[in-house]
């Protein structure tokens, strides 16, 4: 018990530079961040690119024009709709060559939300780019030359992960907080809701009538409650628990694998599907800059003691 | 004072965090009647797995090329006449779009909306009459029945008038 408590003690320890390793992580964390914000903007190409496939196929005449890009309505200016993705995309090559100027990611950010306001300005807003525009406008707080080797740059660079990988988790806790409050709620009230057996299984079968039909694996939880009840339980507690994991880098990876999990389940039962977010995950969290492995930790403690 | 200065951007990050929060569950869908502002969501995605009755907008096919029909029929058990009606969520997200745009009586917003459900997804008949409803069910019940009643019209309109 004491060694098992002792185990859970180390996992949530706060610590992002083990003392052993104190020099060497702080530059290896920030060599990790310094790619892991190269590889955004290059995985962003390829939205940037699908982009202008789906735009170019939409009809301007369509749209109900989100606030971002209202000003397409101005004259005939709809008409160069495709316009947008196609700038995202070159400003986005920019950022691939020359991620560290501030000024390129500024721009991307801007049409990164330019291009998703039109992409959800067709009568239905999608949440599949929402965590996209706001990584690419945190990122923009990045110094410029943030990849330099000076102690200032390198902290901020750090701090500014910490707030991309916060606020992608913390979109979960939203999620699983409201989860909660309403599951707590129909207990109060003695209703069934989140909380009862049949709670899951109703949520499925209002997802499956809305147009989409039966999918993979809802219709078997459906006709078996018990089976997804302590599921929802479970999604409901990892999604609520999401933001402080932030902070504590070595749970990074599992919290990262267990909401991929939760993506997987959400597309095979509810045919919800969300790739963007599956990629963030796997980028910033189960890749996260800041982990380190108990492995690479006792490396440096021994090389220390080496040297 | 470097640690100061980090310390502070970090408050300033929470700050920011707890203000898309508020502007999320402010502006955010909670509820048929609020719409979002697209950048903040509040990510309340199916969050209350009620058993009991559940209430939703839907367009109902009233005439089809001026025959009408039998009973008004929900848009989804025609898709073999209307071009448009696939197998996404767009069409229920945009029928509540045009229900919250009637009730709030922006009339700029429902005719757009209108012209963009028409133009998207009641492609195929020359004439066509449909209602906007408010509709009750009960989630497993409509399922494995189909059953779902009508509360109340939000008003019938013809395609291209």
């Amino acid at each position: 018990m004491a060694s098992a408590l002792s185990q859970l003690r180390r996992l949530v320890r706060p610590n992002y530079a083990p003392p052993a390793c104190q020099f060497r992580c702080l530059q290896r964390f920030h060599a990790n961040s310094a790619w892991i914000v190269r590889f955004f903007y290059v995985a962003s190409l390829l939205f940037s690119y699908q982009f202008i496939n789906a735009l170019s196929h939409r009809n301007p005449d369509q749209a109900y024009f989100l606030w971002p890009v209202k000003w397409l309505e101005i004259g005939n200016l709809k008409q160069l709709l495709v316009a947008v993705p196609i700038a995202l995309f070159v400003i986005n090559c920019a950022t691939v060559f020359r991620p560290e100027s501030r000024t390129f990611r500024a721009l991307f950010a801007l049409f990164a939300l330019f291009a998703a306001a039109a992409d959800n300005s067709f009568g239905a807003i999608n949440h599949g780019w929402h965590i996209w525009f706001w990584i690419s406008l945190i990122l923009v707080f990045l110094p410029d030359r943030f990849a330099a080797a000076d102690r200032g740059r390198r902290l901020t660079t750090l701090s500014i992960m910490v707030y991309v990988q916060a606020s992608i988790l913390l979109t979960y806790s939203m999620a699983g907080s409201q989860k909660l409050m309403a599951g707590i709620k129909s207990l109060i009230a003695g209703e069934a809701g989140n909380f009862s057996v049949t709670g899951f299984a109703s949520l499925l079968a209002d997802r499956m009538t809305q147009g989409r039909g039966t999918t993979v694996l809802g219709g078997f939880l459906v006709d078996h409650p018990g089976l997804g009840f302590p599921l929802f339980v479970f999604v409901i507690l990892v999604q609520t628990l999401s933001f402080p994991v932030a902070f504590f880098p070595r749970l990074h990876q599992a919290w990262g694998l267990l909401l991929i999990g939760f993506h997987l389940g959400t597309g095979l039962l509810m045919d919800i599907y969300f790739p963007t977010h599956v990629l963030w995950l796997a980028l910033f969290l189960v890749c996260s800059p800041f982990f380190v492995s108990r492995v690479q930790a006792e490396r440096s403690r021994s090389r220390l003691v080496a040297e | 004072m470097r640690a100061k200065r980090y310390r502070d951007r970090t408050v300033v990050y929470l700050v920011a965090a707890l203000a898309y929060v508020f502007v999320a569950n402010t502006f955010g869908p909670l509820g048929a009647n609020r719409s979002e502002i697209f950048p903040f969501f509040n990510w309340s995605l199916f969050t209350n797995a009620t058993v009991a009755k559940r209430y939703d907008y839907a367009i109902y096919i009233e005439k089809l090329n001026n025959r009408p029909l039998e009973t008004p029929t929900l848009i989804y058990q025609l898709k073999q006449y209307l071009k448009g009606v696939g197998v996404g969520i767009n069409l229920r997200k945009a029928t509540v779009m045009f229900a919250t745009s009637i009730l709030a009586k922006d009339s700029e917003k429902s005719r757009s909306v209108r012209q963009m459900i028409e133009r998207t997804y009641l492609g195929g008949p020359e004439q066509l009459t449909y209602s906007v409803r408010l509709i009750t069910y009960e989630p497993l019940e409509r399922y494995r029945t189909g059953k779902v009643s009508w509360v109340t019209s939000l008003g019938t309109f013809e395609k291209g008038h």
